[in-house]
């Protein structure tokens, strides 16, 4: 085994004691070489003895990380992993019919449904939400074009306090900037929060709200952490009124 | 030598009961239960907690670093492999790692000594508190790493608790890179080949 053999980079891997690039390049030998793998494997549970005794962590720990879990979407579990599958926390039959439901009601959101159906794969709460919204006989869409090929709509229904808001195409925003949802309520903008697109530039939201005494939804590029007021011309806005 | 052996038994059995629970309660989370975390973390929520407290030191910083491990857990738990390694080693190699980044990220180690110095001015009983219960940590660690000679044992302490580098190791220790390599990997094996004995 010579030194310079990335066999030999597996004690400090398991360490933790590379540096990020030499990290990620030993990593990527990792993928393609099974001897490797296994060794990482058969080695990873002797650092349990590099453990201190336990130390009791504050009380109220629990109680926050419990909260906090609940409200965070989970990865989906790799597809080339039959180890531990998790159940699906979503019978598939139940999300064919919101996708079926949200076809009819929107007409041509299919493009949309990729990520409707991955945060229902990740997320019970959110899916639960949307359910009971794309169930309402009142649906609504607006749709509106922005800036570039921003696509934004907003599926709501009269009879529930509760609304959809899907965009497509955003512009990656850079790191010091951060895009910003509005309400625009009788010429006045409220801010409802910082948008996060993927990185196909697509973001999903439930918003829990009254938007009936809105009259659009716009979205705004911010400095990052967001403005008390818009300080940029919208990158989309979409009117409800109509 | 009966009892002892007995005992040794019974502990065995304890310690295999919590590692069953563990590779339980993190199934549950795999499949989306909220509350098994808090069963995952009543159960390694101590060890967790101690092994970034042994590396970031700081207790508030600790406490931060600790929730976001359980948080990490919860997202990435539907990708445990149960075939691929325990629950409990899968857990804390989150942890480890978290703390690593942290102290990282937030300055060289030795900007982290200085750090604690001045803070020392400052919050002197705090700082005392935690530098003896930080030096009673590594104590109770002696029994675990006697397996392990001295310049074995040194390296892996560098790496595993001062979060350096095997690089700055190898400087800090004026040894060749390849030979701290092979002193890690070493290690490891003679950790895993006592853990086998011990079972």
């Amino acid at each position: 085994l010579s030194a310079d053999d990335p066999h030999a980079l597996i004690g400090a891997y398991l360490l933790h004691s590379l540096s990020d690039p030499e990290r990620v390049a030993f990593e990527e030998h990792l993928r393609g070489c099974e001897g490797c793998r296994r060794e990482v494997e058969r080695l990873r549970d002797a650092t349990i003895a590099l453990a201190p005794a336990p130390a009791a962590p504050p009380g109220d720990l629990r109680h926050r990380i419990v909260q906090q879990a609940r409200a965070t979407p989970q990865e989906p579990p790799s597809p080339a992993s039959p180890g531990i599958t998790a159940a699906s926390p979503w019978p598939l039959r139940l999300t064919a019919a919101v996708a079926a439901v949200l076809l009819i009601a929107a007409g041509g959101l299919s493009y949309a449904l990729v990520t409707v159906n991955e945060r229902l794969e990740r997320s019970r709460a959110d899916a639960d939400r949307l359910v009971e919204l794309l169930s309402t006989s009142d649906l609504t869409v607006a749709t509106a074009r922005g800036v570039g090929g921003t696509t934004g709509r907003v599926v709501s229904s009269a009879s529930r306090d509760e609304a959809l808001l899907l965009i497509d195409g955003l512009e990656p925003a850079s790191p010091d900037e951060t895009y910003q949802l509005w309400f625009i309520e009788r010429g006045q903008a409220v801010s409802a929060g910082l948008l996060e697109a993927d990185a196909e530039g697509r973001t999903l939201q439930t918003l829990a709200s009254d938007l009936a005494s809105v009259d659009a939804v716009g979205v705004t590029l911010e400095p990052a952490g967001g403005s008390a007021q818009p300080t940029t011309d919208p990158v989309l806005l979409i009117d409800l009124a109509t | 030598v009966e009892v002892t052996v007995g005992r040794a038994r019974r502990l065995r059995a304890v310690t295999d009961d919590i590692r069953s629970e563990a590779e339980r309660a993190l199934q549950a989370v795999a499949a989306g239960d909220p509350d098994a975390l808090g069963v995952l973390f009543d159960l390694l929520g101590g060890r967790v907690f101690a092994v970034v407290k042994a590396v970031v030191r700081d207790p508030a910083q600790s406490e931060e670093v600790t929730q976001e491990v359980m948080l990490e857990v919860w997202r990435t738990a539907p990708r445990f492999r149960a075939d691929r390694g325990s629950a409990t080693g899968w857990v804390l190699t989150i942890a480890h790692r978290r703390a690593i980044d942290r102290v990282r990220s937030e300055q060289a180690s030795r900007d982290r000594i200085h750090a604690v110095g001045a803070r020392d001015q400052q919050r002197p009983f705090d700082e005392v508190v935690e530098q003896v219960e930080h030096a009673d940590e590594r104590a109770q660690l002696t029994d675990a790493l006697e397996v392990l000679s001295d310049a074995q044992r040194q390296a892996v302490e560098l790496a595993y608790y001062d979060g350096l580098t095997y690089r700055q190791v190898a400087e800090r220790l004026d040894v060749p890179l390849g030979t701290i390599k092979t002193r890690m990997r070493e290690a490891l094996i003679r950790l895993r080949d006592a853990m086998e004995v011990t079972r």
